[in-house]
């Protein structure tokens, strides 16, 4: 304690010297000290470490995100330099260049770490000791499996194994897919961490890992119909993803806004249905984008939405003698034929509709390849769009079908089980499973009658306390959750037609995000988890109110919360999770991802201090009386 | 025809090449909103830009002018290369030269309108940019070479193509415009800007003049935009306008302008604020710069600079350094006073002045903590984080001044000195917000205080100690700025009804937008600026920052719209303070009240962001605020019609084009039919025709 006023007298002449370069020359005044599993701040001294060093060490378990199904680590760090990282590899065929590349992300991302780092590169600028400059990271991958593709039955497991010798630090990873490869790279690299006095890294000078994640369909939908999105920003949006081991792009791309996607047999498509010449997404950024993907371990899903949701795109058929391949489109006052402006439905009554659909599952089923899945939209169809539209009505007159309700979703059936057909032709008769959102065909008592669980996965993007969901299970339907109470990322913003908060209001916080549990719903529900047919769950970004200026703080951290939840499945709710979530925030920060932030960096700084427990009682008796409460703000 | 013309253009252009076809659609102004057609089904073709800036009254003006607005439905095109600087008269130098800078700002604003502009490059100038524009007024040696050079440059500036020269200013290299030719056609057009400055203010001021006159005329080949305006500010609101007034011209690869117009402008509020906390997060100089920028271009003109907070003190004191020192995040995280006086003489440049705050006696924690350990005794008092945070204060940290230590007061004296050193401020706020009297219940200081002096622990003697807070800083405040005439700002509170002396304060209204207790400071004829935090907060967007229901936040989040709407004249007018608008809006007389309502300032309190999304979370909503404050809309026409929103969707292009991060209202599709995307009411609103 002594020392104390010294140390202070000595920043004292430091400061007087140099007024505004204190920052560089004084050391830092506060530092932090693990206390059960919590970095207390206080004054520096030789018992205290750099936020960053305790963090790592000391965050109950780890700070690794999503958390590992099991993780044991030393407390002890072992600093070295991004530049000396070895690797050896065992793996065949295909994988080894995919396993190439991931390391090499691996590398960019350590290089990321430096507050420094711009475009590509950080200055590490030392001065270092010898034991850091000799020090090097040895990484040691061994991959079974010579799958290069991701199912739904991947095996995405990994066990990695950090050791320290001397000046050498080990990891070694085994893993039966590359897919699990990869995650174990992203653990890895989340045991590191930058330290400001020594310029350098420090990684965990031990650790056993042995993880693999509870859901094999772990997504986020990105909407570029409403707004268009840059393939740089898609791009971004993969590699947060990868950071939070998310593993689908399911890819709303067109709608009856916007038809961003450049075909090259049907090349009007775009020109009368894109917003312009520049926001267009050649077949050339698919296929790039569909392959950034998968060197993350991100399945690139395609949804085609049908017969709602299309519209300007479809409008060029009557003047190629195709007559009207879409109804509706842009049809007035929007209110009494969609959802949402502008309308436009597909007509079932003209054949030459199937030929052009045909056409483009041929080209997306192509760009997309090889696909494991396909979405085929199949929401929010307006049965009174068809029943004023005079052609589907003499159709369905003249072909006796009826015109009551049934009768239209069982020509909308019929449309799916065609449209099916399609891609499947198209995939050289591969079927695959293919993904329809809840809508009218799967309404209570419907869904059996006109889907077949066997061929269909459904998205279920109703609340989470709906009757449907237990239905759906209980007849033996495979599921993805993104029930939009708790995971629809676009809601709690002003109304984008109209006055007021938008439809799915109130906004929903990280927390709300990280609380909803699958299994838990369904236990709610039916009695049962339905383990075997829950396959995961997917936060949905719809765009009417984002573009990418707002893409990363729409996205993250909440993607975050998402993916743990998908991930770890954990049995406690958010508030164990959120230092070590605000932690991984910061990780994205530096990975050049705008996340949003959800805490003052003080919470950051002080662990454990920003709690919630009595808020609510202090509030009350701050504001009953002023006599001893806090005066109105 | 057409259709298999198309058809036979897509079969021979090659896959990468066929979307460079012309647009296969036209615009027209249809009752004030361009509506999309089919081309050919037009004699016309009208591109979008072309109908948004001539369509309407006000064309794609953001804030809508006051005064007469006549543009004509034409515009006429011209590369950027072909505009200058034929006249910039003031009889003021440092006027001159920052004409010269707002002519700058307005230029590569232009260049930013090509869509190929890379959206990396559209930073803020950095201080070196501007470094040759720095006016100094100590050294008498520099001066007169800056008297020299000045007149140079303005003989210069009179002669020279400005911005056709062969090395263009280091701040338009990268544009587009300069690497491809324009249309043939329009690169013989000329555009000429023709200011007139008369006064040679160069600092604003609540009253200064900042009304303008701008007048565009094209005669043959020669567009001449000529600019009045008594002061500096007035005239770079003209500017602003001026590039509102500009729209990209896709067919030309060059820009055009609205062929002739006429406008009067003056703002119907002198202060219309935006106040950013930076306590509680970090935001680095130049998002502050870019935020001022995006504050430029919606007319506003108060930035007050929530500095610090409990959680850090991020301001360098050159007086006090240890303050930082200890009160910083990181090392990282300080303004230093360049940054400061860079920000500040940034700010003036856009016609916006800083109000710094160092607050008190709440929200005081970090950097507090040296003054103990050198015997001076504890100069914030809850600190300590072993006491629950909600019984000491509104969140975590706690902390709070300790008015009865006599220490604080000299420290607080050298911190306002910086700030007047550092901003040369023409007012200071002292914040005055969240005082937790249960803080100086729980300090046995405060406690053994007040027995001493045998006085209760009553809330009467807390409302004395804070008031003892208070007078002394506000004399520290007053012995700081020697002289010169600094008003403090302070946070509305019982408090501020019962002590706060109302010739020397200016009150910042708080209360939600239906509380009758700003009644009270009106008619008690306290200066005010409304901050109604029901209806101007931004802070309410996303998750709670602690835990997972914040009961003390709304359940809605104010939107666009509650921005808009929210008027403190109709506030007014509501509790019974008669003809509030008749008299002071429409008769744009002087009255008492005009005095006493100065504006308007929206806030954001850092809890949940920091410079990654700042921009979305306030744009546009502050777009929408500015345009209340500027132009008092005094009917409800535009939002019921859906004009407002549709000017709004131009405005949010037009910044993000620059460079700023601005929430989208709706899908892309909406600009690209204004008509497509109404309410019901809206389509009812319609039906009665609007010119």
């Amino acid at each position: 304690m002594a020392s104390v006023p010294v140390v202070i007298q000595v920043v004292a002449a430091v400061l007087a010297l140099l007024p505004s370069a204190f920052a560089q020359e004084a050391p830092p005044p506060w530092g932090w000290a693990c206390d059960e599993g919590v970095c207390v701040k206080g004054t520096a001294t030789d018992a205290t470490t750099s936020l960053n060093q305790c963090k790592l060490t000391c965050t109950p378990e780890s700070v690794v995100w999503p958390h590992p199904s099991s993780i044991l680590h030393s407390s002890e760090v072992s600093f070295f330099l991004p530049t000396n990282v070895t690797r050896r590899v065992s793996c065949q065929e295909a994988v080894c260049p995919l396993l190439d590349q991931a390391i090499d992300l691996f590398l960019d991302n350590l290089q990321r770490y430096h507050p420094d780092y711009a475009g590509g590169s950080a200055p590490w600028e030392g001065p270092w000791d010898a034991s850091i400059v000799s020090h090097t990271l040895d990484l040691d991958v061994t991959i079974w499996n010579a799958d290069d593709r991701l199912h739904l039955d991947t095996d995405e497991s990994y066990q990695l194994f950090v050791t320290t010798i001397a000046d050498k630090t080990n990891a070694q990873i085994v893993a039966a897919t590359f897919f699990g490869a990869r995650h174990a790279l992203e653990t890895l690299s989340q045991m590191v961490e930058y330290e400001e006095g020594v310029d350098a890294l420090m990684v965990l000078s031990s650790a056993t890992v042995e993880d693999a994640p509870t859901f094999p369909y772990r997504g986020t939908l990105l909407d570029t119909s409403r707004n268009f999105f840059s393939v740089k920003s898609i791009e971004r949006t993969l590699d947060a993803m990868a950071a939070n081991k998310l593993n689908t792009f399911h890819w709303h791309i067109t709608d009856s806004h916007f038809f961003p996607m450049q075909l090259e047999t049907l090349p009007n498509m775009a020109y009368y249905g894109a917003y312009g010449s520049r926001f267009i997404y050649s077949t050339a950024d698919i296929r790039n984008l569909v392959e950034y993907g998968r060197i993350r371990g991100i399945r690139v899903l395609a949804e085609f939405d049908a017969p709602a949701h299309v519209g300007n795109g479809w409008r060029w058929g009557e003047g190629q003698g195709l007559g009207k391949l879409a109804v509706c489109v842009n049809r007035e006052p929007w209110q009494s034929y969609c959802v949402e402006p502008p309308c436009g439905q597909l007509n079932l009554a003209n054949p030459n509709m199937y030929d052009v659909l045909g056409q483009i599952y041929n080209e997306m089923v192509e760009l997309f390849s090889p696909i494991d899945l396909f979405h085929y939209g199949g929401d929010e169809v307006n049965l009174n769009c068809w029943n004023t539209t005079d052609e589907i009505t003499s159709w369905m007159d003249e072909n006796n079908f009826g015109r009551d309700d049934d009768a239209y979703y069982n020509q909308w059936s019929i449309f799916q089980e065609k449209s099916r057909q399609l891609p499947t032709t198209a995939n050289g008769g591969n079927e695959v499973p293919g993904i329809l959102w809840t809508s009218h065909l799967t309404e209570e008592g419907r869904a059996d009658q006109y889907l077949d669980p066997t061929k269909y996965i459904i998205q279920i993007w109703t609340t989470g306390t709906d009757k449907l969901i237990g239905e759906l299970l209980e007849k033996n339907f495979r599921v993805i959750f993104s029930n939009y109470d708790h995971w629809y990322l676009d809601c709690g913003f002003g109304a984008w037609v109209g006055e007021g908060n938008n439809w799915c209001s109130p906004y929903k916080g990280w927390q709300a995000v990280y609380d909803n549990s699958p299994l838990d719903i369904a236990t709610d529900l039916t009695g049962s988890a339905h383990e075997d047919l829950i396959l995961g769950g997917e936060a949905a970004l719809w765009t009417e109110q984002a573009d990418e200026m707002v893409l990363d703080a729409r996205l993250w951290p909440r993607g975050a919360a998402l993916a743990e939840r998908l991930w770890t499945n954990p049995s406690h709710n958010w508030e164990p999770a959120e230092t070590r979530l605000i932690h991984q925030r910061q990780r994205l920060v530096a990975r050049g991802i705008e996340a949003d932030r959800i805490q003052p960096q003080w919470c950051l700084q002080n662990e454990g201090l920003c709690y919630l427990k009595g808020v609510h009682q202090g509030c009350q008796a701050m504001g009953d009386t002023e006599d001893a409460g806090v005066t109105k703000a | 025809m057409k259709v298999f013309l198309a058809a036979a253009l897509l079969a021979l252009a090659a896959a990468e090449s066929f979307f460079r076809l012309p647009n296969p659609y036209s615009y027209n102004c249809q009752q004030g909103l361009c509506v999309r057609q089919e081309r050919g089904k037009t004699s016309r073709h009208q591109s979008l830009e072309t109908c948004q800036i001539t369509c309407g009254s006000f064309g794609s003006i953001w804030p809508q002018p006051t005064g007469k607005v006549e543009l004509s439905k034409e515009t006429v095109s011209f590369s950027p290369r072909q505009m200058r600087v034929t006249k910039a008269a003031t009889s003021d130098k440092r006027v001159a030269r920052m004409l010269d800078n707002a002519i700058q700002h307005f230029t590569r604003n232009i260049h930013f309108l090509h869509p190929d502009f890379p959206q990396t490059e559209k930073q803020p100038l950095t201080p070196e940019d501007f470094e040759s524009l720095k006016f100094q007024t100590e050294d008498p040696a520099q001066q007169e070479q800056y008297r020299q050079r000045s007149e140079y440059d303005r003989d210069q500036l009179r002669q020279r193509p400005t911005y056709s020269r062969e090395e263009p200013e280091s701040f338009i290299r990268r544009s587009p415009f300069l690497r491809e030719r324009s249309n043939p056609g329009v690169e013989s057009h000329n555009v000429n800007i023709e200011m007139t400055v008369t006064a040679s203010d160069h600092k604003l001021r609540l009253d200064t003049d900042e009304s303008y006159n701008l007048v565009i005329q094209t005669v043959e080949d020669e567009t001449t935009a000529t600019i009045l305006a008594s002061t500096y500010y007035g005239a770079r609101h003209a500017l602003e306008t001026l590039s509102q007034l500009i729209a990209y011209d896709d067919i030309n690869n060059a820009v055009q302008i609205v062929r002739d117009a006429q406008i009067q402008d003056a703002p119907r509020f002198r202060y219309r604020g935006f106040m950013l906390d930076t306590g509680r997060n970090f935001y680095p100089k130049e998002d502050l710069m870019k935020l001022l920028d995006s504050m430029a271009y919606n007319k506003m003109n108060y930035f007050h600079w929530h500095i610090n907070d409990a959680a850090s003190f991020p301001m360098y004191s050159n007086r006090i350094p240890k303050m930082t020192y200890y009160g910083a995040y990181d090392a990282r995280k300080v303004y230093y006073p360049q940054d400061i006086r860079d920000i500040v003489e940034y700010a003036n440049l856009r016609g916006i002045s800083v109000i710094p705050e160092i607050g008190g006696p709440a929200h005081n924690a970090a950097g507090w903590q040296w003054a103990e350990k050198e015997g001076k005794g504890k100069l914030a008092l809850c600190t300590d984080s072993n006491e629950p945070w909600f019984e000491l204060s509104k969140e975590p940290p706690s902390g709070q001044m300790n008015p009865i230590n006599p220490e604080v007061y000299p420290i607080l004296g050298e911190l306002y000195r910086d700030l007047m050193d550092y901003f040369d401020p023409e007012m200071v706020h002292m914040g005055g917000d969240d005082v937790s009297f249960k803080c100086w219940q729980s300090s046995e200081e405060i406690q053994q205080y007040l027995s001493e002096n045998k006085l209760e622990s009553t809330s009467r003697q807390y409302f004395e100690l804070w008031n003892t807070y208070q007078s002394s800083a506000y004399n520290k405040l007053q012995e700081a700025a020697q002289g010169r005439k600094v008003t403090p700002i302070i946070h509305s509170s019982s408090f501020a009804r019962n002590y706060i002396n109302k010739d020397a304060y200016i009150i910042q209204l708080n209360e939600d937008a239906a509380d009758t207790a700003i009644a009270d400071y009106i008619n008690n004829g306290y200066k005010v600026i409304f901050s109604n935090q029901d209806q101007w907060n931004l802070d309410y967007v996303t998750s709670s920052w602690i835990g997972e229901k914040a009961d003390n936040s709304p359940k809605v989040t104010p939107t666009w719209e509650n921005f808009y709407s929210n008027s403190p004249f109709d506030i007014i007018s509501d509790f019974g303070i008669t003809n509030a608008r008749s008299d002071v809006v429409d008769s744009q007389q002087s009255s008492n009240l005009r005095d006493l309502v100065l504006g308007g300032e929206a806030t954001l309190q850092s809890h949940e962001i920091d410079n990654n999304g700042l921009q979305s979370k306030i744009w546009p909503r502050l777009s929408a605020f500015a345009e209340r404050l500027w132009t008092d809309p005094t009917d409800s026409l535009g939002l019921d019609t859906g004009f407002t929103q549709k000017r709004l969707n131009i405005q949010r292009a037009r910044m993000v084009r620059r460079g700023i991060r601005v929430d989208p209202l709706q899908p892309e599709y909406c600009m690209q039919d204004e008509s497509a995307c109404y309410s019901v009411e809206q389509y009812r609103a319609r039906k009665s025709p609007v010119n």
